[in-house]
């Protein structure tokens, strides 16, 4: 009997510790999840101006900003327009699911392509890969949703391809497009001329390893295509071994001279007559020594290649 | 088919007449191409600068880019004293590396710079070089 008691009393006791212990647990999470949830809400109605701060200290670290954005809904707002600041379409032979411009399509549906302000369109291989066979209507549709880019890289651009018609593929960058770079490109003066007169608020332009084309009509007065508009094109040129002089020409012609602060030269033809089209606005110039070489010691198109190859990897 | 131009120094002393720029402030060389065993031509950068007429004109900036940091060629700072007999400037040091590169970059450069003035190779200057960092390519890296 008196074992009976002991066993039922045991059990009982056994029980409510139980029970404390499940109740205390219970408090315990409810506890946390509210720490949490003030902390949460604190952090989320931190001052616009202290997050700026915070942002602009991680901006050029991705992996920092994400685990920032995965912070909070308004974090992640906050930090979207840096995170999708700079987009990057390439060949990627391992992974073609994220190939070339497919990546456009999921950014479409969620609406990130108003924040890319930077894009690059890398090509490693010998043959670019941009072409119009590209953009199917679904892609052209996407790709115009990049309305906000202000700096344009384009490796391997085969701008022959794009004409006519070229502002169909690129005429939606006009209002805001401040800076363009074009790496081993070709195309003649004439269809050079046609792209950059898309843009009337361009300031920079950057050219590498512009291929000698054949003479095209540019040259000749009446033949000279009308422009679409007329950059401002104050900011910075850089050319890197272009040896054609005809472009500069009809640019002072048809964009009412030129008016770049900043001119870094390497290599270039009629580097004279920019100088003189903007002797009453050059305020920095850069110059390379370039005297005689022996012919082995010239640059090949390999070199280019390879130059280009190493500055991406 | 790239061609490429490859200038005579007359042509490019034609090129680079800088005589007509009214408002050149500052003209720049990078390091690489004012080292020993570059193509250097010592002269030609000294007639350039003798051309320089801007009333504004008062730097010569000495661009360093990342490879620039880690070469071990030295740079030719004959060059600069003969620049600088025919037109008085400011040396700066500028180096040109993305972001996550500026510290140590920076390091790096100041010590050169250092190292030059204790050579006294820079004396013939009225005041140190001085040191900035610019922002470089931002489609590099």
């Amino acid at each position: 009997m008196r074992v009976g008691i002991g066993t039922l009393a045991h059990t009982v006791l056994f029980q409510t510790k139980a029970r404390t212990n499940q109740f205390n647990a219970i408090r315990s999470s409810a506890a946390e999840a509210t720490i949490a949830e003030q902390r949460r809400a604190q952090t989320a109605n931190l001052p616009q101006d202290i997050l700026e701060i915070i942002i602009a200290d991680l901006c050029d670290d991705t992996s920092s900003l994400k685990t920032f954005s995965a912070t909070c809904y308004s974090w992640y707002l906050a930090a979207a327009p840096y995170l999708h600041r700079t987009l990057t379409l390439e060949e990627r032979p391992s992974d073609p699911t994220r190939a070339e411009l497919k990546p456009l399509a999921k950014l479409y549906k969620m609406n990130l392509l108003p924040f890319v302000k930077k894009l690059s369109i890398r090509c490693l291989s010998f043959e670019p890969w941009l072409s119009p066979r590209k953009f199917d209507r679904q892609t052209l549709r996407h790709f115009s949703a990049l309305t906000n880019v202000q700096q344009l890289r384009i490796e391997r651009f085969d701008l022959s391809k794009f004409m006519p018609g070229i502002e169909r593929y690129f005429g939606h960058f006009a209002p805001a497009l401040r800076s363009i770079s074009l790496t081993i490109s070709s195309g003649t003066s004439r269809q050079l001329l046609c792209l950059l007169a898309l843009f009337p608020n361009l300031d920079d332009i950057e050219i590498e390893y512009y291929p000698t084309t054949k003479p095209d009509a540019t040259s000749s007065g009446s033949e000279v295509a009308v422009p679409f508009s007329a950059p401002s094109l104050k900011g910075q040129l850089k050319l890197t071994h272009f040896p054609s002089e005809t472009i500069f020409r009809d640019m002072i012609t048809l964009f009412g001279g030129l008016r770049f602060r900043s001119m870094d030269l390497c290599s270039v033809e009629g580097s004279r007559l920019l100088l003189e089209a903007c002797a009453d606005t050059l305020q920095t110039l850069r110059i390379y020594q370039a005297v005689p070489c022996s012919e082995e010691s010239v640059p090949t198109f390999s070199d280019a290649y390879a130059d280009l190859s190493c500055r991406n990897s | 088919m790239l061609t490429y131009l490859v200038e005579t120094r007359e042509e490019m002393l034609k090129d680079f007449d800088l005589s007509h720029l009214r408002s050149l402030r500052s003209l720049e060389v990078t390091a690489s191409s004012v080292s020993h065993g570059s193509r250097l031509d010592p002269d030609l950068l000294r007639d350039i600068i003798s051309t320089i007429n801007s009333p504004m004109f008062s730097e010569v900036v000495l661009v360093f880019q990342r490879p620039d940091l880690y070469r071990p060629y030295s740079i030719s700072f004959e060059t600069f004293r003969e620049m600088h007999s025919k037109r008085k400037f400011r040396l700066v040091f500028c180096l040109e590396v993305l972001k996550k590169y500026r510290n140590p970059g920076f390091q790096v450069m100041r010590q050169r710079m250092e190292y030059e003035m204790t050579q006294r190779r820079l004396n013939f200057l009225e005041s140190p070089p001085t040191l900035k960092i610019s922002e470089g390519n931002p489609w590099a890296g």
